[in-house]
């Protein structure tokens, strides 16, 4: 097995373990839900990480023509679609019991539904393409679109107006300043773990991919 | 947005009026105290574990199929 | 330039397009019946003009018949074929967008407290529309041909600009400020940029067909 397997592992039981067993700063109405930051956040810091090497691929594969770019590129999308929709899930479940309500009009909320479906909309681009070479190059075209998307909506459209957010409009629930050091020493691991949780998955379908394309190939 | 602003002005508030009885805060403290938090952390590891444990299977099986394909 | 007097030919469409236009407002206006807020004033007008673009300028692409993209392939260059294309649909999409405002603000009697500033909103959200749908259509064009996929692909992309628009529009009709509306321009200036941009840049890759 390969040691960055290895390492997806332990950081997954770390966070885990870590998560809930070490010291977490107490603010008000968070609570205990603080805890929350090292499963939810930790989703999304991994599905950025998921869209950036796809937006690479995609370029990549323009310029190359290579199937292992759109591969790539297709595959790093899918996983980190589902993480999308795990963050978006878990985020309404959080939303309910600390602003209030499943879905509060707020613009970080708003753009993750609307960057997952501009992401969404790639996916059925690919699946009305029949030719292979086709399909990857528009792919790879509208998924720069897409992630030109995912930018606009989560990192600078926030930053502009207010949002509930930490970090984003003056919101005092924790920001920066608020997680302190023992918080980092789960925070960022549970990120690798969840990115090399992905990567594996990734990983995994694109030999999958190939295995099917060596089947066709023979027949 | 008029209303995000109220929301967030809300939460500087409490904020602030809970700063000075931040002992108030209520958080599992009985079950860290009576250590059944450990009972949990136990159940979910071995979750994690369950599904990792699964996720290698996988890739052992797709390990093998390929080199059975590249054996042809 | 001769991108533009190479699509006049369909101008038999338009005459269509002026009556979609105005049957989409008057439906509006007949279920509305009072004259509404400012900001769904903006909703309104600004929904009216997406649908109508989209079904208009989508076409754009799907129209053209093979030999004729043969044809331009060989007599321009993609970059500039895409830029005429876009500069085509913004003004098909500035007039639908004028045609909607006025026949809106006719019917509802509605003032615009900063007129010259709804301007610049309708040519900023108009141009953005228009270039977003252009290359959408093309991306969809090379896929299938299937007009529904223009709508799939383009409303979360064309999100952004209707979001401000609608936010600009209903500043200029009620409550201006002008540095909220600087701000607004700004955004839709950045917008516009960066899809024209990046259908400048992109549109080569879908052009080999």
């Amino acid at each position: 097995m390969k040691w960055w397997k290895v390492l997806a592992i332990v950081l997954m039981l770390y966070s885990i373990i870590g998560g809930f067993l070490i010291d977490v700063p107490r603010l008000p109405i968070l609570h205990e839900t603080i805890r929350n930051t090292y499963f939810h956040v930790t989703l999304w810091f991994a599905m950025m990480i998921l869209m950036t090497i796809s937006i690479v691929n995609s370029i990549r594969y323009l310029s190359s023509g290579d199937k292992k770019h759109d591969y790539l590129a297709n595959e790093t999308v899918n996983i980190g679609l589902f993480f999308g929709v795990l963050g978006l899930t878990t985020g309404m479940i959080w939303a309910q019991f600390t602003w209030g309500a499943f879905w509060v009009n707020d613009v970080k909320t708003n753009g993750t539904a609307i960057t997952l479906l501009v992401y969404f909309a790639y996916a059925v681009l690919r699946g009305s393409v029949d030719d292979p070479q086709k399909k990857a190059r528009l792919g790879a075209v509208y998924s720069i679109f897409a992630y030109v998307m995912l930018i606009l909506f989560l990192w600078i459209l926030p930053r502009i107006t207010d949002s509930l957010h930490p970090g984003n409009g003056g919101n005092p629930a924790f920001g920066s300043y608020d997680m302190d050091n023992t918080m980092r020493m789960v925070f960022y691991p549970a990120i690798i773990g969840f990115f090399l949780l992905g990567w594996w998955l990734v990983t995994l379908r694109i030999r999958l991919k190939n295995i099917q394309d060596k089947l066709v190939e023979d027949v | 947005m008029f209303r995000l602003k109220k929301i967030s002005l809300l939460l500087i508030l409490s904020l602030l009026s809970t700063l000075s009885f931040a002992q108030e805060i209520t958080m599992a403290d009985a079950m860290r105290e009576s250590g059944k938090i450990y009972v949990v952390v136990a159940v979910l590891s071995l979750v994690m574990v369950g599904l990792l444990a699964y996720l290698i299977y996988i890739d052992k099986k797709v390990s093998k199929i390929e080199s059975e394909i590249d054996k042809k | 330039m001769h991108e533009l007097k190479l699509e006049y030919r369909n101008k038999s469409a338009l005459g269509g397009l002026f009556i979609y236009a105005f049957s989409t407002v008057f439906v509006t206006y007949l279920s509305v019946s009072r004259s509404p807020p400012s900001d769904l004033l903006s909703t309104f007008i600004w929904i009216a003009v997406l649908f109508i673009s989209i079904n208009a300028a989508g076409k754009g692409f799907l129209q053209e018949q093979k030999e004729r993209m043969l044809y331009y392939y060989s007599l321009v260059k993609p970059t500039s074929f895409i830029l005429g294309k876009i500069f085509y649909t913004s003004l098909l999409v500035g007039v639908i967008a004028m045609l909607v405002n006025g026949i809106f603000i006719l019917l509802f009697d509605s003032n615009i407290e900063a007129p010259i500033w709804y301007a610049v909103a309708l040519l900023l959200g108009g141009a953005g529309f228009a270039a977003t749908i252009t290359f959408i259509s093309a991306i969809a064009m090379s896929a299938s041909g299937n007009f529904t996929l223009v709508s799939v692909l383009s409303f979360p992309v064309l999100l952004p600009f209707l979001v401000t628009q609608v936010k600009f529009s209903k500043l200029c009709i009620a409550g201006f400020d002008s540095v909220l509306a600087l701000k607004y321009a700004g955004i839709l200036i950045l917008l516009n940029l960066l899809v024209w941009a990046l259908a400048y840049l992109l549109f080569p890759y879908l052009w080999r067909d």
